[in-house]
């Protein structure tokens, strides 16, 4: 099932910023996955004095206290696409849900998720996270409820309007004459309907998941030291910039793929809506 | 008549921003209630069990052993004249903390906008002139890319150019220098231009595919003049809604770029404040910023009403 799927996107035809896009994301996933198993040494190992110069032994030199550039690197995509990822999986598994029973029960329900949706939006997401930080404490756990938080009420309002549309529609009201549930309705029917608008929106999420997680770690406010972190590293490793670029330069461009990668998928994908995309984006412009 | 409807469009948006920024303001003040302790408690840390005089003392000092709801309306009765109490860390009043902090994100802000706009209207009249061109398609890519990256990213780029491999600015602007300033302003730019470029590239592509822009064309007026007196009006207003919605965006975003280069703002001033736990410096940069974020985004909905003779129509019926 899986297989031929795989197949039958292969066939469809794809413009070259697509492939493009694709290739950069892959690569920065496989790094970020796999790079663990065949980084050359232990991440948090010390083998010389702060910001030596590549050598042989060290092609990407030695980071602000004298670890490993390239072990770190291979290591550090990990943490930060896993926490993105759950993160996003989560809150637009509340959005979604809450969005469907919005639009399809209308009412209180949807006035009073109307409302709180409203006022949560009313925070741009970093400022929403450092206010929970600043509160709870640094912690990975609090950086997925923060990225949880700041999803689910956008992604309840994409579901909604889209799904709107299709209350409307006469296949809903035959599901209801067929006796099918409510949850059976919006679940079978309606869902599937919507899918392409949410599978971009999820896109564009898990990017700005990604660039939150990684710019609070940058201002380290994130995941803490000595973890091996991309924004980490950039933020650890900025001041020696003049002196070793490489600890800075190396997971900067990791970032760079990943973001570059997924807007240019999510871009060729886009049909719809600009001047919406446009206010959602920016709510997250980090 | 219709002056009237509209006009009450925008009372009850302006009202409905402002009940927002009120219940805005209480989900930050709640925040730090939610906890099993209080703000003295998550300040002192793990000196909050050991030394109960202090934490005592604490609470005394701040009238955080005073009811909850006289607490709230206290907080949003000081903000209202910019007083947010004093800070855990410096005892010093929070406002007269803020206050040069604030003047210093307000200067770099905007100066950044003030260059932006023009230079994007450049930009995106540029890119639908010259429709499918490799002009137009090498914009459209940096547009993307540009979007794309984190401003941790492309400063990064930037100091990497500008003050490694071709030194001309400084990396940190800790000091107020017109050349400190340059290179932040060139992130902020690069960051938040793509958007209101895009607008423009489309709210001119659809004016110049409209019947009306075509008639004057048929009528035989000049190119030059069709652009200037027909195209470029109507295609003002998406762009400078998307100017509205950037300027609202990106104070918030300010916060990381500050950090970025060490320039000292609001946005640094929070960050510190977070990692202290310093709960009344905390909750007065979030409210202030918010309550901006809410002020922008409000009036970039009432220029598009006020604006868009199509969406006046809309709203109202």
């Amino acid at each position: 099932m899986l297989l031929s799927r795989v197949k039958l996107w292969l066939s469809q035809e794809k413009s070259v910023s697509e492939i493009i896009g694709f290739v950069l994301l892959i690569t920065a996933i496989a790094i970020g996955l796999f790079g663990r198993f065949v980084a050359p040494y232990p991440p948090d190992e010390m083998f010389g004095s702060p910001f030596e110069a590549s050598s042989s032994a060290h092609i990407f030199g030695l980071d602000y206290v004298g670890r490993d550039v390239l072990s770190r690197f291979l290591c550090g995509g990990q943490t930060s696409i896993a926490i993105a990822l759950v993160g996003t999986v989560v809150g637009e598994a509340i959005g979604i849900a809450t969005g469907l029973i919005s639009a399809f029960r209308g009412g209180w329900f949807d006035s009073i998720l109307g409302r709180f949706t409203d006022l949560i939006l009313a925070f741009p997401a970093l400022i929403m996270s450092l206010l929970l930080l600043a509160t709870f404490g640094t912690s990975m756990f609090l950086v997925v409820v923060a990225i949880v938080i700041t999803t689910a009420p956008g992604a309840a309002r994409v579901t909604r309007s889209a799904a709107q549309e299709h209350v409307k529609i006469p296949y809903v009201e035959a599901a209801r004459a067929r006796g099918e549930s409510d949850s059976f309705i919006m679940a079978i029917e309606i869902l599937p309907n919507i899918k392409s608008v949410l599978l971009v929106d999820i896109g564009f999420r898990v990017s700005s998941s990604l660039v939150l997680v990684s710019a609070l770690s940058f201002v380290g406010l994130g995941l803490q030291p000595p973890a091996a972190d991309w924004g980490l590293m950039i933020g650890e490793n900025r001041l020696g910039l003049t002196m070793q670029p490489w600890p800075v330069l190396v997971p900067a461009c990791a970032i760079m793929f990943l973001t570059i990668g997924l807007n240019l998928i999510i871009d060729s994908r886009q049909l719809s809506a600009l001047k919406k995309s446009v206010a959602t984006e920016l709510s997250s412009r980090v | 008549m219709e002056v009237n409807a509209v006009l009450r469009v925008v009372v009850v948006r302006i009202f409905s921003g402002f009940v927002t920024v009120l219940f805005a303001s209480l989900l930050i003040f709640m925040t730090v209630e939610l906890l099993p302790g209080d703000a003295a408690t998550v300040y002192l840390g793990r000196d909050a069990k050991s030394d109960p005089v202090a934490l005592e003392q604490l609470r005394n000092e701040y009238g955080l052993n005073r009811n909850l709801s006289i607490r709230y309306c206290d907080w949003v009765v000081g903000a209202l004249h910019f007083d947010f109490g004093r800070s855990f860390v410096s005892q010093q009043s929070v406002s007269s903390l803020i206050s040069p902090r604030l003047n210093r994100t307000a200067l770099l802000l905007g100066i950044s906008l003030a260059f932006m706009f023009p230079l994007s209207v450049l930009v995106g009249a540029v890119s639908a002139l010259k429709r499918g061109t490799l002009v137009d398609s090498a914009i459209q890519t940096g547009n993307l890319i540009s979007a794309s990256l984190p401003t941790f990213v492309s400063g990064i780029a930037l100091i990497f150019l500008f003050s490694f491999i071709w030194p001309i600015f400084p990396a940190v602007s800790l000091v107020l220098t017109p050349k400190s300033l340059v290179l932040p302003v060139l992130v902020l730019i690069l960051g938040w231009m793509p958007f209101t470029v895009r607008m423009v590239r489309s709210g001119i592509v659809n004016v110049m595919d409209s019947n009306y822009v075509e008639l004057a064309r048929l009528k035989g007026l000049p190119s030059a003049r069709v652009f200037r007196s027909h195209i470029l009006p109507n295609a003002m207003v998406p762009a400078i809604q998307a100017f509205a919605l950037t300027a609202a965006s990106m104070p918030a975003g300010i916060v990381v770029v500050e950090y970025l280069f060490g320039f000292q703002g609001i946005g640094v001033f929070l960050i510190d404040a977070v990692r202290a736990r310093d709960t009344p410096t905390v909750q007065a940069v979030t409210l202030i910023l918010v309550a901006l974020y809410i002020v922008a985004n409000l009036i970039s909905d009432l220029l598009a009403i006020i604006l868009t003779p199509r969406l006046r129509t809309e709203v109202m019926g």
